[in-house]
């Protein structure tokens, strides 16, 4: 039980992975050049998983409070996208730049060097379009999801790139099934 | 021609932001985030400094990508694997389904993929990863030369 749940996140990642690429390969599954091209990447991607490094660090209490934090930048990015309409890109920049300055408050603190990249994730779920999210709610659930993720990830994909946006997309796609399934 | 210029702007964008993170020693948030407010706000300020879907492309491309150079050099070590994977993450993004527009978090699912195959290329891995095989072979072949 305790190995299964120890391999969850990765599960969980996977899967997340393979319904993005599964959702490009059914859209354009006459197209012969597309298939192909989806397939190369699934098989490299298999292999990738293969030598993808674990760590082994334990969960701490501390380490929740970062939910937290990926809550407030979620909301803030979503504030600036679409209440003061600036756009996805401009919003995530700035928070993520505000957030990446917070561990000069104080170099010691294991709390605030774990800011900038809760709160970048936390931006990403705030990039959500209107179209999707469509309320601080929806934001607020995603965001919180996203932060319990990202807790549980903690020592897989350390260290690559877009593992935060993995995660990001694994709180909005997870919200929106379960608003679609029950609401 | 589009296409083109949004996978030079991917790969462009991706060995930037490794730039910043790995030699700059800036931190991987930092880089990504201040780049792509940088580039978002001058898109945003000039919505005619180039033609129109270009202009809303150009922004969204350079923040998905540089998502890939947040990558810690722990994990890659080289400009080139790092300009394949921003290129790759581009014409992944052209191909890219409408089933999930408009999802936040789909950049990034997009810049792990993007990794994830360079990383999988066999003939990009680490020098030090011999296999067992390649070890028992070399063994062989120098025992012989001994003699």
């Amino acid at each position: 039980m305790k190995k299964f749940l120890k391999k969850l996140p990765f599960l969980l990642l996977i899967l997340l992975h393979a319904s993005f690429l599964l959702a490009m390969l059914v859209e354009k599954l006459n197209i012969t050049s597309n298939l192909i091209f989806i397939a190369a990447i699934i098989i490299l991607v298999l292999i990738a998983y293969t030598q993808v490094p674990r760590h082994e660090d334990k969960h701490l209490k501390q380490d929740f409070l970062a939910v937290g934090f990926v809550v407030l930048g979620a909301v803030v990015t979503f504030y600036l996208n679409v209440q003061v309409n600036l756009g996805p890109v401009i919003a995530a920049g700035a928070v993520g730049t505000i957030a990446s300055y917070v561990p000069w408050l104080n170099r010691q603190s294991k709390l605030l060097n774990e800011v900038p990249a809760s709160t970048y994730c936390g931006a990403f779920v705030g990039m959500s379009s209107p179209n999707i999210a469509g309320s601080f709610m929806f934001i607020l659930f995603a965001s919180f999801i996203a932060g319990l993720l990202l807790v549980f990830s903690k020592n897989i994909f350390r260290g690559f790139g877009g593992k935060l946006g993995t995660i990001a997309f694994g709180g909005v796609a997870v919200t929106y099934l379960l608003i679609f399934l029950f609401l | 021609m589009d296409a083109i210029i949004l996978i030079i702007t991917g790969a462009f964008a991706a060995v930037c932001t490794y730039f910043l993170n790995v030699k700059l020693q800036q931190g991987p948030v930092r880089a990504s985030a201040a780049l792509s407010l940088a580039v978002g706000l001058v898109f945003h300020f000039f919505p005619n400094l180039l033609p129109q879907p270009l202009n809303a492309n150009i922004p969204i491309v350079f923040i998905g990508s540089s998502f890939v150079g947040m990558v810690s050099s722990s994990v890659v070590a080289n400009y080139f694997v790092v300009a394949a994977s921003g290129a790759l993450f581009s014409l992944i993004y052209l191909n890219t389904s409408n089933f999930f527009t408009g999802y936040g978090g789909s950049l990034g699912t997009i810049a792990c993929i993007s990794l994830l195959v360079t990383i999988g290329l066999p003939f990009l891995a680490k020098k030090n990863k011999i296999s067992n095989g390649y070890l028992v072979l070399r063994k062989l072949i120098f025992k012989k030369k001994k003699h």
